[in-house]
């Protein structure tokens, strides 16, 4: 049936050889236009992250919180030689000098009035702040004469300060220290900023005085690739005019996406501009025919129609997939170097004469289909990843590879059939490979104990979970923030994110997360830091009016009136000089609004789009707790842990998952597709040899190398298994054939070729710069040379090919 | 109104100077002034002095009036001493404020750094004694207030977005004779409440004691 079908094929393109060769040309012109007019490439991180609700929660928040569109620079000075003054110059400057159309906002320092502003509004609610148990806590014991006394002594002795200004006034309207209890709870809100800042001069400066900190504000996201580089020139070239003596760490989520995006792009050139001149080298130079070109043709040609079919049936395209061009270039030239080989072995091209055996082409067909089709069947069992990435790879690649096999079978034995039918002294050289004769026996013991030895140090394969492994962006970028976090300090924080639709409903939802017997019940609260422990709800602000009005009753205001008098009599405190303060005790006007204290905005904020409220809890990133409060969490949609511990391991468990079901399935369909296409068992144990010692070799190498897996080079792990099924299936395919059938074959010299070629595709991403597609490259390449090795070597022994020489049999 | 008369009145309009001219020729010379005695002491390395400072306040059926000794170290350490009525010292530095009841004899230290803004607001308070009153034209309107041959006396009043508006109606501050320091100087707060600090005794660059800078037991 598929002798049928491809005869038919093959005769028709044969006979329309021009039109089927310049529609594929035509076609490739069109392609090669698209990719650089039609397609767009996402940069989109989440691409290569699993389809997981809590990772996606996690990556959402860091994209929206305030920190995305900010970017902080820390200056400071390279010697001593300038001064303090010299350096908050420059701050100003720089902040002066930063496009205000792209920096919105500049803050080199606290802003006085604010915080002025922001205390008086708390001040004055404090009937509404305090909670019932911050009254019996903190206000209750503050009331005994001895307490009193010893309060209006430390106010007395305020007076006593340099200038003493305000010092009066704040006794007489705050005599019990009330407002003490406020500030407490701000400094801890302030605490959870994460950063050891002072201010001097008006400036925030680091604890030790050497650096300064600018913050600017922009309404580009990160995720905004050409936003991103707008702001980094223009960031650069305000850098560029500061001072020799002034150094400048910057950290912004911007740097990371125009970084990453630099580096793909040069990789991206880099290593198809090296496999271009290897597959040249290998064969124009090695085999001596620079018609050999046409072979590399294919995979190219491919790979344009691949990734504009891909854009169009996805509506979009990672820069990770055409990162993986090269390597798909690689694997899919096989199938050209078989025809080629087929095509130089001396017979000419055959008109539709019908006969299988009669032309080299066609006798390579079937185990060429049946080697492709093993590799679509591979990259299909990433379809069961819930990573969208690996999802456009599989399509890329299918439809890649299935353009090179149909152009490999269709056009180029009749293009290369048209360069003449005198068959290559070069491939008639090689020939010894074909002929060479390995012991059997001892290449399998050999490689039995080898494997054994791979498969004990793939024992201590371990997995990364860190972005950073798959994050492309510069060394001297990471330095810098390295740097950054050394000066200002740096705790890890995880943030429980809660969602209301409106602003009380979020307030509301805040108070019964932290209350006493919400998600934080038996840990240390006073390590949560949240908005609503200084500001609550506004229904909590009414039960607190209801407390605070409850405790303050006539007996008790008239005894603190008489106590006040008498303990303030000894220090000369008038009749009346706390009315301010017994005054203020009721308050009409229940407070509104949000309290403006610079920071709230990371606690509360409204999201875009009618989005709703959203309110975020910080607290110590700690195992034991995130994992408590996660589980509190559980089933509920309107608030979630965003943890960066818990992303890592979040992000380990799925993919780890993800790959056992990606290999279980890339496993089942290898071997079902090499038990249908070669039916005997000898052929069958052959063919999967070389994935056998490809899979235990490569987790064993990268374990000794002391290398990791990682979300990117997992996939070249199922890459390699699909490769290498296609050496072990020729071989093994070689195997039925009689000696002389084996002689003229060219299936070793072809295997060869291709694990070259492979190599070649595989190698050159060790040149990249992306860890990605590094890690990849070597995966690849310790992989593809195991597995190739073990295909020559010891395959043929396993498939049932013996010293002596055979008769001929039906493969 | 004679030909004459207007002619001489136009001429007198012609070259004097205008109101504004007036003030920007005012504003330069209280310019020359800070900037005069900023020069003087910014070339200051420490200053000791005695102080007698009076405070009437709402909430006090009298004066509260005090006397001790002041130290200053530059760029930023401020000891203060009070010997009368009560025994208390304080030192303020950029990094904290350390104060020290000779009553119970019991010290406390409150450390700026987790709470940037109680440094800025000392700042604001010990600004006066520094000496940088050039900065400061920038966040008050500052006024001339004596006569020529008079010590030189500066009024200092809040501009509109100064935080220290809602604290301080004016401070005026007297210069000694040489400009090199503060004779006396004196705060009316919002609410009414008045200080005035009076400077005597006042030795400039002289070798201070580190004891000079200890809260505890130095007075």
């Amino acid at each position: 049936m598929f002798d049928r079908l491809y005869g038919l094929a093959y005769d028709f393109t044969h006979r329309h050889w021009r039109a089927s060769s310049a529609s594929v040309l035509f076609l490739s012109a069109l392609a090669a236009f698209g990719l650089f007019t039609y397609v767009n490439y996402d940069g989109d991180v989440l691409l290569m992250l699993p389809e997981n609700r809590g990772i996606e929660r996690s990556i959402e928040y860091f994209r929206s919180a305030d920190a995305s569109g900010k970017v902080i620079m820390s200056l400071g000075l390279k010697d001593g030689g300038h001064t303090r003054a010299e350096l908050l110059a420059s701050v100003d400057s720089l902040a002066e000098g930063l496009n205000r159309e792209i920096f919105t906002e500049v803050m080199t320092g606290l802003r006085e009035s604010d915080a002025s502003n922001g205390m008086d509004q708390i001040f004055s609610a404090l009937p509404y702040l305090l909670s019932k148990e911050d009254l019996e806590r903190h206000v209750d014991p503050r009331l005994g004469r001895a307490e009193v006394s010893e309060r209006l002594r430390a106010g007395y002795l305020s007076m006593f300060r340099p200038g003493g200004v305000m010092a009066g006034r704040m006794i007489m309207e705050d005599p019990l220290g009330l407002r003490v209890i406020a500030l407490n709870k701000l400094s801890r809100l302030s605490a959870s900023l994460g950063f050891d800042v002072i201010v001097k001069d008006g400036h925030l400066m680091s604890a030790d005085e050497s650096h300064a900190l600018l913050v600017a504000s922009t309404d580009i996201k990160a995720t905004d690739t050409i936003g991103s580089r707008m702001l980094v020139d223009s960031l650069d070239s305000s850098l560029a005019r500061l001072p020799a003596y002034i150094t400048a760490d910057v950290v912004s989520g911007h740097l990371h996406t125009v970084s990453n995006e630099s580096t793909i792009k040069s990789d991206i050139k880099l290593t198809l501009a090296i496999a271009t001149a290897g597959f040249v080298l290998l064969f124009v130079v090695f085999l001596g025919d620079a018609g050999s070109v046409l072979v590399f043709a294919v995979p190219a040609i491919a790979v344009l129609m691949a990734a504009n079919a891909s854009y169009f049936l996805l509506g979009r395209l990672s820069y990770s997939v055409m990162g993986l061009a090269a390597v798909v270039a690689g694997i899919s030239v096989d199938y050209g170097i078989h025809v080629y080989i087929g095509a130089r072995k001396g017979s000419a091209v055959s008109s539709s004469s019908g006969a299988n055996g009669a032309h080299p082409v066609r006798a390579m067909a079937r185990p060429i289909t049946y080697g492709a089709l093993t590799t679509v069947g591979m990259f299909a069992s990433f379809f069961v990843s819930s990573i969208k990435g690996y999802h456009q790879m599989a399509v890329f690649s299918i439809i890649s590879v299935l353009c090179s096999l149909a152009i490999a079978l269709l056009v180029l034995p009749h293009v290369l059939g048209r360069r003449g039918k005198t068959p290559s002294v070069r491939i008639e050289r090689l020939g010894w490979m074909e002929r060479a004769r390995v012991p059997g026996r001892l290449a399998f013991g050999i490689w039995f104990v080898l494997s054994v030895l791979m498969g004990y140090l793939a024992t201590e394969l371990r997995f990364d979970p860190e972005i950073r492994a798959i994050d492309g962006t510069s060394k001297e970028i990471l330095a810098s923030e390295d740097r950054f976090f050394d000066t200002w300090g740096s705790s890890r924080l995880a943030v429980l994110v809660g969602r209301a639709r409106s602003l009380e409903e979020a307030r509301e939802l805040e108070d019964s997360l932290i209350d006493e017997g919400g998600v934080f019940k038996g840990m240390d609260r006073e390590r949560v830091s949240s908005l609503a422990s200084l500001w609550p709800s506004q229904k909590k602000m009414r039960q607190n009016a209801s407390a605070w009005a409850d405790f303050w009753s006539p007996e008790r205001i008239k005894e603190l009136r008489y106590t006040l008098r008498k303990e303030g009599e000894p220090f000369g405190y008038s009749s009346n000089a706390f009315e301010p303060f017994f005054d203020s005790l009721f308050k009409e006007d229940l407070p509104a609004g949000l309290p403006e204290i610079g920071i709230t905005q990371r606690y509360i904020r409204e999201l875009p789009s009618g989005g709703g409220w959203q309110v975020s809890v910080f607290f110590p990133d700690e195992p034991e707790m995130t994992s408590a409060v996660m589980e509190r969490l559980s089933g509920r949609d309107d608030a979630y842990v965003v943890s960066g511990k818990a992303l890592e391991r979040t992000i380990s468990d799925s993919v780890t998952s993800d790959m056992k079901k990606m290999t279980m399935m890339a496993g089942i369909i290898i071997v079902l597709l090499t038990v249908f296409f070669l039916r005997r068992p000898a052929r069958i144990a052959g063919a999967l040899v070389p994935v056998v010692t490809s899979t235990l070799w490569l987790a064993g190498g990268i374990s000794a190398l002391g290398l990791k897996l990682n979300v990117a080079n997992l996939v070249a792990f199922i890459v390699v298994m699909g490769l290498c099924v296609d050496y072990g299936i020729f071989i093994a395919h070689r195997a039925g054939r009689s000696r002389h059938e084996k002689d003229t074959s060219g299936t070793v010299l072809a295997v060869t070729l291709s694990a070259l070629s492979s190599l070649i595709g595989a190698g050159v991403l060790i040149f990249a710069e992306h860890p990605a597609l590094f890690s990849i490259g070597v995966t690849l390449v310790i992989g593809l040379g195991s597995g190739y090795l073990s295909s020559i070597l010891v395959a043929p022994w396993v498939a049932g090919e013996r010293d002596a020489p055979e008769s001929s049999e039906a493969s | 109104m004679s030909p004459r008369l207007a002619a001489f009145l136009l001429i007198l309009l012609t070259i004097l100077p205008g109101p504004s001219a007036l003030a920007a020729e005012d504003e330069a010379g209280i310019g020359h002034i800070l900037s005069r005695l900023e020069s003087n002491v910014s070339s200051l390395k420490t200053l000791s002095a005695s102080f007698v400072q009076k405070k009437k306040m709402a909430a006090f059926s009298h004066e509260i009036q005090m006397s001790g000794k002041v130290f200053i170290r530059k760029p930023s350490t401020l000891a203060w001493h009070v010997k009368e009525p009560v025994r208390y010292s304080v030192l303020i530095t950029d990094k904290l404020i350390r104060q020290w009841d000779g009553e119970t004899d019991e010290a406390h230290e409150i450390s700026f750094a987790g709470n940037p803004m109680l440094g800025s607001v000392l700042e604001q308070m010990t600004v006066w004694f520094s000496g940088k009153y050039t900065t400061l034209a920038d966040d008050y309107h500052v006024s001339l207030a004596s006569a020529v041959g008079e010590p030189v006396k500066l009024v200092f009043t809040p501009k509109d977005g100064n935080m220290a508006k809602k604290a301080i109606s004016t401070v005026t501050v007297g210069l000694a004779r040489d400009e090199r320091y503060l004779s006396w100087i004196r705060i009316v707060e919002a609410g009414g409440d008045t200080t005035t600090i009076e400077f005597s005794d006042t030795v400039f660059d002289s070798p201070l004691d580190d004891k000079d800078f200890e809260v505890k037991g130095s007075v």
